[in-house]
């Protein structure tokens, strides 16, 4: 019973590590899109979707964040932000609409010398780090608002 | 088939039953190591980033070598399933001694990206935290199921 007790608490402890980072990180994107990174509104436009759509990326960086660092409906929050890096990733990743086919290229490291990684390996991180927490939920570590959905 | 070698505890507890936790287990170490395999492999490639950190610090340059070990067979060892939390654990000291000797005193900590949107060192955190994640969360049932507790 001890083991089974100390278990459960890792998996809780990682489910938090997790989507507190995923969430934390995701929060600042939202507000640089808020406060004017054009990104997302570039891409709208170029598939011909109005640019005031990206208040609903902004919703779902911003509050789906919050939700998942905090524990209010984290599942969802999750599955969100997942579905909106799967739209990302198709809108100006994919080589559609004029976008750059990024899906099989590596990038450069900082200095600009060397190739160094996965070219979509930060989108790749939010996608599938959303996805996990959409599957295992926040844990015991949270304000656990939300019931299954969290 | 429940396991192939040692039976986790988890799965013993839980039956033959695969749940969402599972599924959320493998993409989360797959996608980790499949990734930090294509920087180590930079590495043993020439990638010279390493490296200079190490000079900067008066450290043998051939260190970088060590990427061999945390950056490809620790991952693989993770995405096979054999001792993942092991695995994952070498993967987090790399990543924590990554952030000791470049990141800190560099005060990459609290700059911005200059290329992309985004935090300085958010790649480097993901991997520190994706891998800590999988050494506290385990491999989860897809896979190899080798080291009993020690990989589930």
């Amino acid at each position: 019973m001890a083991t089974a007790a100390v278990s459960q608490s890792n998996d809780d402890l990682g489910k938090l590590v997790l989507r507190v980072t995923v969430g934390a990180l995701i929060v600042f994107h939202g507000l640089a899109l808020a406060t004017g990174d054009n990104g997302i509104p570039n891409n709208l436009v170029r598939w011909g979707l109005p640019a005031q759509l990206m208040w609903v990326g902004f919703l779902v960086e911003f509050f789906g964040g919050v939700g998942m660092i905090l524990g209010i409906y984290a599942r969802l929050g999750g599955f969100a932000l997942g579905v909106f890096m799967m739209l990302a990733l198709f809108m100006a990743h994919s080589g559609l609409m004029g976008s750059q086919n990024h899906w099989f290229m590596v990038a450069n490291n900082p200095a600009g010398n060397h190739w160094d990684h996965y070219f979509l390996e930060t989108q790749m991180f939010y996608m599938l780090g959303a996805f996990a927490v959409a599957l295992l939920g926040a844990g015991r570590h949270g304000l656990n608002i939300g019931g299954k959905w969290n | 088939m429940a396991s192939i070698g040692f039976t986790g505890r988890r799965s013993a507890s839980r039956g033959m039953s695969a749940t969402r936790e599972d599924v959320a287990k493998l993409v989360l170490r797959v996608s980790v190591c499949a990734m930090i395999m294509i920087r180590g492999w930079a590495v043993l490639h020439g990638e010279q980033a390493i490296r200079d950190t190490l000079m900067r610090w008066h450290m043998p340059t051939e260190l970088a070598y060590s990427s061999l070990f945390f950056e490809e067979f620790a991952p693989l060892m993770v995405i096979l399933g054999v001792y993942a939390r092991v695995g994952a654990s070498a993967m987090v000291f790399w990543m924590v001694m990554a952030f000791a000797l470049a990141h800190v005193d560099t005060g990459h900590l609290l700059q911005l990206d200059a290329v992309n949107v985004g935090w300085r060192v958010e790649g480097p955190f993901f991997f520190l935290v994706c891998s800590l994640c999988v050494a506290l969360l385990g491999a989860g049932r897809y896979g190899l199921n080798i080291g009993g507790t020690w990989n589930d």
